[in-house]
């Protein structure tokens, strides 16, 4: 297939290609982690964001490259999760607008493609840094673009690309002092090599095995059917969901009136929501005889789009969409409130507490789930507010989220640019309705800014990091990049941990959100600690039932 | 005294026995339940009753109190008109609604006393503030002012007599309910200091956040400023009332003086239990003269 131009159909392909590529190394680039803490996602996320592009292409049959490379680019836009998934769908988003005038492509075009998206990934970050996948894909693509002559074959192009991608991926180290004291390679580079490695092989005609477990922007891979096998009991149902296009030739589709379906569901289920618009009826239900639902809804019209999902196998996504899809029908038309806020976090007492401080929506994430910029998208749509605070609470989410807030055009979005959990904390708890917005925007930066945010967290591997020795299994703590403390046992690392955050004259309060893995007593040690080291400083507990972290430290 | 009326109030005045009933003003005593058994407010009669009060808050035991009945206005009027006029500064109604059964007793005791004039007013004050204001009228009794110029006077001014106050533990407030504004009062507010105010009905408003005890000071003390009579050459009673936080309390105090108000006769007074059961141990209020206040 060497003499072949680009088209529509093969890109397609390749990218089909890419995302296998990359899902099977997924858990490869995860561990890429600066820290060694299990809580690395990079892999993950990169593998979401490219899997949401191809899933927007996956039923156009057009060659026209322009229009597949397209809806590739948006399906990675709106799927984009963490920092480098973000930056990938730039990159992407800038080889699109390079082909934008082609309907097929030599290596020339793809060539001036490729630098277009290098070029827009960089504009996506404020301040590049070098050693990272934007090094990566700016040095194999300025290799192989230089290398092209009237000759050169897209394949050609490739492997120049490819040969240098690697070769770049491995110098990331001598690029970033951070990587290099870890003793790993960078994880965003990682993940676009294996992306752009699968686009390769796909050209040589090779077959990249596809478990092709269908994942799309809406919903998380499943890759966990061990809950329920050979000899588990159907407990929980099935959760059904159908867009049901009413047909003429069965009902009359203007007058029909959903009543005759929700009354129907309630004899063999429950979570019933079911809203008619125009002539398409969504339906939602929980049952053990999803066979039934297909059967009856089929009398009035055809099936759009059919979800069936064992309700076992993926429960707590599940108990997500319910909530999601009861909101939804529910959702009067209320009155167009001043300010919105949405935050991301998880732990069951984290999010409690962010919705006590006035969160309308919680976008469910944080450090090993980045939500992607469609999750974002759908929180906005969700409430009815002239202005919406944006919280990410993670440094690897503000990007998605300035994405998704570039995208909506319905409400003004303040992303509030809060590094992590602390940080969006502090500021929310701030809001207060009565005030400007510009007070309040300055309000909520200032007091992001002002936190220090400490996490303690088990160490998966030996490592020497800022000056400080890790022994694997000790518990290691740390602020932002930086990292402080270790220790062998859990509440002495946390207590050399509180000691240097409030080493600072300055501090007078903290707060501590303890974990799913923090000691029984934990308060009671901590408060102990507090009175006998600290007794001028405020000090409150919160359960936040995080994971990973025993401890999360607020010093304000 | 030479008053040929009688000036009074009730309990909730959040002054010391001793110095009111000194001032010559029958108080009319609120009451309080802890764990089914009934208690008079305290005024600071007995140091060992308001411990055990702070104890059992402590404790996680919860306060109630009630309005005052007619019944027991009846009674207290009843004595009083006996001797002479009474002029009645009652609780403001934004906390209670006891001051209409202070009326309705008035209108009874009315055919009773044809001759005798009975004026209740509602303070639209609480606590402290509330104090001050009764302390005010004491004061033109004392400069032999009438009933009726007393009355006037209060009317006139009991709008101007502020209330700011905010706590570090919101667990009472969020009991007794009595709190509304822009910065609702919810669960997970720890670390989190309401600023509070009394509004021009005498209603409770939450209107503004600080994090922590020093930001909160800092806060209270701006809030001060934009509304003190005469500013930092304010001369008249600011009084610092705290439940149980003396700590706190003093710090208000030092804010204060820092800031300049070295002219002001600034006293440090304490909430007394009925207040408490809705405010916490934890709540400082600063009460003083200052523009009109607003809704």
């Amino acid at each position: 297939m060497s003499d072949e131009l680009l088209d529509g159909k093969l890109l397609a392909k390749m990218a089909q290609g890419g995302a296998a590529s990359l899902r099977m190394k997924a858990d490869e680039v995860n561990k890429l982690n600066v820290f060694p803490v299990p809580d690395g996602d990079t892999g993950d996320n990169m593998s979401l964001t490219i899997e949401s592009g191809v899933a927007a292409i996956e039923n156009t049959n057009t060659t026209d490259l322009a229009s597949v490379m397209k809806k590739l680019s948006r399906g990675m836009l709106l799927g984009a999760r963490g920092n480098s998934g973000v930056i990938l769908s730039q990159f992407f988003a800038g080889i699109a607008k390079g082909l934008e005038p082609y309907s097929e492509a030599d290596a020339r075009c793809l060539g001036d493609a490729l630098s277009e998206g290098v070029k827009q990934a960089y504009l996506s970050v404020l301040t590049p840094t070098e050693g990272t996948i934007l090094t990566v894909a700016r040095e194999a693509v300025e290799y192989a673009v230089a290398k092209i002559t009237d000759d050169t074959t897209i394949q050609e192009l490739f492997s120049d690309l490819i040969k240098e991608m690697y070769a770049s991926l491995l110098r990331t180290p001598e690029r970033l002092a951070v990587l290099k004291e870890a003793g790993v390679i960078d994880s965003g580079g990682a993940g676009l090599f294996y992306i752009m490695d699968g686009f390769y092989r796909v050209l040589n005609g090779e077959e990249i095995s596809d478990v092709n477990i269908s994942v799309t922007a809406e919903s998380h891979p499943i890759d966990d059917f061990s809950s329920f096998g050979p000899d588990s009991e159907m407990t929980y149902g099935y959760c059904t969901e159908l867009l049901l296009q009413l047909q003429s030739s069965k009902v009359d589709v203007d007058t029909f009136d959903q009543a005759v379906i929700t009354d129907f569901l309630q004899t063999i289920g429950d979570s019933i929501v079911a809203f008619k618009v125009d002539s398409i009826v969504k339906i939602h239900v929980h049952t053990m005889t999803p066979e039934k639902v297909l059967e009856y809804c089929r009398g009035f019209g055809e099936f759009l789009k059919v979800k069936i999902e064992n309700m076992s196998v993926q429960h707590s996504e599940n108990t997500v969409v319910e909530a999601e899809v009861k909101e939804e029908a529910t959702a009067a038309p209320q009155e167009r409130k001043k300010y919105g806020v949405v935050a991301v976090c998880n732990g069951e007492g984290i999010k409690d507490t962010f919705t006590q401080l006035g969160t309308d929506c919680i976008v469910d994430g944080g450090q090993t789930q980045n939500p992607s910029t469609q999750d974002f998208i759908e929180a906005f749509k969700r409430i009815n507010a002239e202005h919406i605070f944006v919280f990410p609470n993670n440094g690897n989410i503000i990007m998605a989220a300035t994405q998704a807030a570039e995208l909506y055009q319905d409400a003004s979005i303040h992303v509030i640019p809060s590094k992590n959990l602390g940080a969006g904390y502090v500021a929310l708890a701030l809001m207060n309705p009565a005030e400007e917005l510009d007070s309040l925007i300055e309000q909520f930066t200032e007091a992001a800014a002002s936190v220090e945010t400490g996490y303690i967290s088990p160490s998966i591997r030996d490592a020497d990091l800022n000056g400080i020795h890790i022994t694997n299994g000790d518990f290691i703590g740390f602020v932002g990049k930086e990292m402080m403390v270790s220790h062998p046992d859990r509440e002495q690392s946390a207590y050399l941990l509180i000691s240097k955050m409030l080493d600072n004259d300055e501090k007078f309060m903290l707060t501590v959100f303890i974990g799913k893995d923090a000691d029984r007593d934990a308060q009671q040690k901590i408060s102990e600690y507090m009175e006998t080291t600290h007794q001028d400083i405020e000090t409150y507990f919160i359960e936040g039932g995080q994971e990973i972290y025993p401890y999360i430290f607020v010093a304000e | 005294m030479n008053s040929d009326y009688i000036l009074s109030c009730e309990s909730t005045v959040d002054l010391p026995y001793s110095y009111i009933s000194g001032r010559n003003i029958p108080v009319l005593f609120y009451t309080y339940t802890v764990d089914g058994k009934e208690y008079y407010d305290d005024m600071e009669r007995d140091e060992s009753a308001r411990k055990d009060f702070f104890q059992q808050i402590n404790d996680g035991k919860l306060p109630a109190t009630s309005q005052i009945n007619e019944f027991r206005y009846i009674e207290f009027f009843d004595e009083l008109l006996q001797k002479g006029d009474v002029i009645h500064i009652a609780l403001g109604t934004g906390m209670t609604p006891s001051v209409r059964n202070a009326w309705d007793a008035a209108k009874k005791l009315k055919e009773k006393y044809p001759e005798r004039k009975l004026i209740v007013i509602d303070s639209l004050c609480s606590c402290t503030g509330y104090g001050l204001l009764v302390d005010s009228a004491a004061d033109l009794r004392d400069e032999g002012k009438t009933i009726d110029e007393v009355a006037q006077w209060i009317e006139e001014n009991k709008g101007k007599v502020h209330h700011q106050f905010f706590t570090t533990d919101l667990t009472q407030f969020k009991r007794s309910g009595r709190v509304s504004g822009p910065v609702a009062l919810v669960g997970s507010m720890l670390g989190i200091c309401p600023i509070m105010h009394l509004n021009s009905e005498g209603r409770i408003i939450s209107y503004g956040k600080a994090r922590g005890k020093k930001a909160a000071i800092k806060t209270t003390v701006d809030e001060i400023m934009k509304h003190i009579q005469d500013g930092e050459n304010y001369t008249g009673k600011l009084l610092i009332s705290n439940a149980n936080c003396p700590e706190t309390a003093q710090a208000c105090k030092e804010a204060l003086e820092a800031r300049g108000f070295t002219k002001a006769d600034i006293q440090m007074t304490r909430i007394g239990m009925v207040i408490s059961a809705h405010c916490g141990p934890e709540t400082v209020a600063i009460f003083f003269y200052g523009d009109e206040r607003t809704k």
